[in-house]
């Protein structure tokens, strides 16, 4: 009887979850399967998951005088040169480290100071400086764009690196973060550190970063990804110079440079440019949903 | 090794004073115990020593010195910490040798890999390397130096707490409730294995407990602290045979004194509940005074007499080798504990009656104020019979 009654419940969550997993996963699937297959096979949405794999002709590669030998490819193999050949999707994807990598160490250098004073050391006016940071996070980025840009266009720095750093180094939501984990630390750490002679600042990188690597890690999956996949901010501030895009911005060239059936080639940039997160949060994964959960611990 | 000193040190958080003007003077290589109920201000005191916590007003020495603006880590002491707090993400050995590095190497030498390049660097290191060996020799945890905080139990987390306070030999140790977090028998163990560290060092220690039996085990005198106030400064013999304050004669010894409402006629003639005691106070007093008698300071009576307490036994608290007989008293409203052999009690029963004989001459009086209030000599005493 309650075997049965628990099969009946144990089979609704399932049942629950694959729906849900499938919502989540169906769009991954279409990119993925878009990618394998030819432009027809896409149009008349037939060839299954990863489509016939019939040798395909590109007819522009054709219309530039190349042999025909020369023209005739897999579609997946098609699909993918491709996107390599039509945008420098490796520049892009180096700018997006670079741009995802230095945020990510500069919020951190900002956050891990204010949120240890914030959590640990006693000042006047403390938690006012608490509510400001609470309040900032209600702020929508957009609200702010059109200053931000005005004042960075000010000092010449749109169209560059900075721009599309500088304005992300002091995520409030960092701080945020980490000061409620920093506030299950118990003071006596502290303290023992003090009396062994650490000062503040090696208190925060020494005993306070290490003791946070599981938030840190947490706080970096958030930021890499809101970074890598920003789209608004690099292309307000990046408006000429194709060498800065980023991974988001170089799809859109697709959007516009090519026909309106080259949906393989897309689909195949996309597919590479999911593919680094996707694989860092699987790797990650364990102390990614580890540190998402200690801020519920203590 | 030092001397530590307090005068009038006061200290308030907002609103609440938790030290009122304490005054201290801990001699060198002394083993002296802050005790007292939780929020007595015994842990701030400790932390006010330390530096880490300033206080409102007063002065703290160390050997002569006023170290008020001097940093923690200048004071030349070590804190042992309740939690311990090892750092987690280092070994043993490292967290042994941390507060050395931190002492002996300068900033570029602590420097990552630029510290390496740094002259005469290698040889402070083997120094501090052997000045760890040695210390986990000491306390026997050499087999765990190579292990996280988190792979060991309460009891070697203790040792290695205790290792990071010695490694770089203080002027004095301070420690903050260490033995609160280990179980009943390692606790008793560990109190003759710091009397025994304290002997052998011969270092100050200024320990901080609430648990009335580790002050009384381990120090040379012992503070006993309520309310921010000193209310008794003596060796732990003395704190518990002469308490000067009713607070102090309820909260050291284990069961508590038996207190009961006392009343005294103008020649300051004592009785209690209709019993007449034989003594009578130095001075007379006004307003209601209690005594008080340890749970040893009474004998079983076999029968009934006016000079004994009348009660019935309600409860027997065997422990082995002594027996707490729990008497509730005629009147309905007070109960005694008794300490007995296990032989006295052998035929007591749960609701026989019993005679409790007080020892007149251990009588402790104490004024309506809780302050103790002096008997007079004995041949005085007779001479008002």
């Amino acid at each position: 009887m309650n075997l049965r009654t628990d099969w009946l419940d144990e089979g609704l969550k399932h049942v629950l979850l694959l729906l849900g997993s499938i919502v989540v996963l169906l769009p991954f699937y279409l990119m993925l399967s878009y990618s394998l297959k030819s432009p027809a096979e896409i149009e008349s949405n037939t060839g299954g998951f990863a489509g016939s794999q019939a040798l395909i002709t590109d007819p522009r590669c054709v219309k530039a005088g190349r042999p025909a030998e020369e023209c005739t490819m897999r579609p997946v193999v098609y699909n993918y040169t491709a996107a390599f050949r039509e945008a420098p999707l490796l520049r892009y994807m180096l700018n997006g480290v670079l741009v995802t990598v230095s945020i990510f160490l500069i919020q951190v250098l900002v956050a891990l100071p204010c949120a240890y004073a914030l959590a640990k050391l006693r000042f006047w006016g403390r938690d006012v400086v608490f509510g400001l940071v609470i309040f900032c996070l209600l702020i929508p980025v957009h609200a702010i764009a059109l200053p931000l840009y005005i004042m960075l266009a000010k000092a010449g720095l749109t169209n560059t690196y900075a721009a599309l750093v500088i304005p992300w180094t002091i995520s409030v939501f960092g701080i945020f973060l980490m000061r409620q984990f920093f506030k299950t630390v118990p003071d006596d750490l502290i303290d023992a550190a003090r009396m062994d002679g650490m000062s503040e600042f090696a208190i925060v990188w020494k005993v306070m970063l290490p003791t946070a690597i599981p938030a840190l890690l947490a706080f970096a999956i958030f930021s890499v990804v809101a970074h890598w996949n920003d789209y608004y901010w690099p292309r307000v501030v990046i408006t000429g110079d194709r060498d800065l895009m980023t991974p988001p911005l170089g799809l859109r060239m697709f959007r516009s440079d090519l026909d309106g059936n080259e949906y393989g080639p897309m689909m195949a940039a996309a597919t590479v440019i999911v593919t680094p997160l996707v694989v860092a949060f699987l790797l990650a994964q364990r102390r990614f949903i580890e540190g998402i959960t200690l801020t519920g611990m203590k | 090794m030092a001397s530590i000193g307090l005068r009038g040190i006061t200290k308030t958080f907002g609103d609440t004073q938790v030290l009122n003007a304490i005054d201290l003077h801990i001699a060198d290589g002394e083993f002296l115990t802050l005790v007292g109920p939780s929020g007595c201000g015994k842990s701030t005191t400790l932390r006010i020593i330390a530096g880490l916590e300033a206080q409102t007003e007063g002065d703290v020495e160390i050997d002569g010195a006023v170290v008020n603006h001097v940093r923690p880590s200048r004071r030349d002491l070590a804190m042992v910490f309740q939690s311990y707090a090892l750092y987690p993400h280092l070994s043993v050995r490292q967290n042994l040798a941390t507060p050395l590095l931190l002492r002996d190497l300068g900033f570029w030498e602590r420097f990552p890999l630029f510290g390496a390049l740094v002259p005469g660097r290698r040889k402070k290191i083997e120094t501090l390397g052997a000045a760890v060996r040695d210390t986990a020799g000491t306390l026997e945890i050499e087999h765990l130096l190579e292990r996280k905080p988190g792979q060991l139990s309460g009891g070697q987390r203790q040792r290695v707490a205790l290792g990071r306070a010695m490694v770089r030999n203080p002027a004095a140790f301070l420690m903050d409730e260490p033995l609160s977090n280990l179980d009943a028998g390692l606790r008793v163990h560990m109190r003759a294995e710091l009397s025994e560290l304290h002997r052998n060092l011969g270092t100050t220690f200024v320990y901080v407990t609430h648990d009335q039996a580790e002050a009384l085990t381990m120090s040379d005198r012992m503070a006993v602290m309520l309310d921010g106030d000193i209310l008794q400064l003596g060796a732990p013999d003395d704190v518990y045979q002469n308490p000067q304050d009713l607070r102090v004669a309820e909260f050291v010894g284990s069961p508590k004194i038996n207190v009961l409402p006392g009343e005294c006629d103008s020649a300051g003639r004592l009785s209690c509940l209709g019993v007449a005691l034989e003594r009578r106070l130095a001075k007379s007093a006004d307003g209601a005074i209690s005594l008080g008698w340890r749970p040893e300071h009474f004998t079983l009576h076999p029968g009934e007499t006016s000079e004994c307490f009348a009660g019935r036994l309600v409860y027997k608290e065997n422990l082995g080798a002594d027996v707490y007989l729990h008497a509730a008293l005629a009147d309905g409203a007070h109960r005694l504990i008794v300490r007995v052999t296990p032989a006295r009690a052998h035929d007591a029963a749960v609701g026989d009656a019993l005679w409790l004989d007080p020892d007149a001459g251990r009588t402790m009086a104490f004024g309506p104020d809780g302050r103790r209030l002096a008997l007079a000599e004995d041949d005085e005493a007779e001479r008002v019979v």
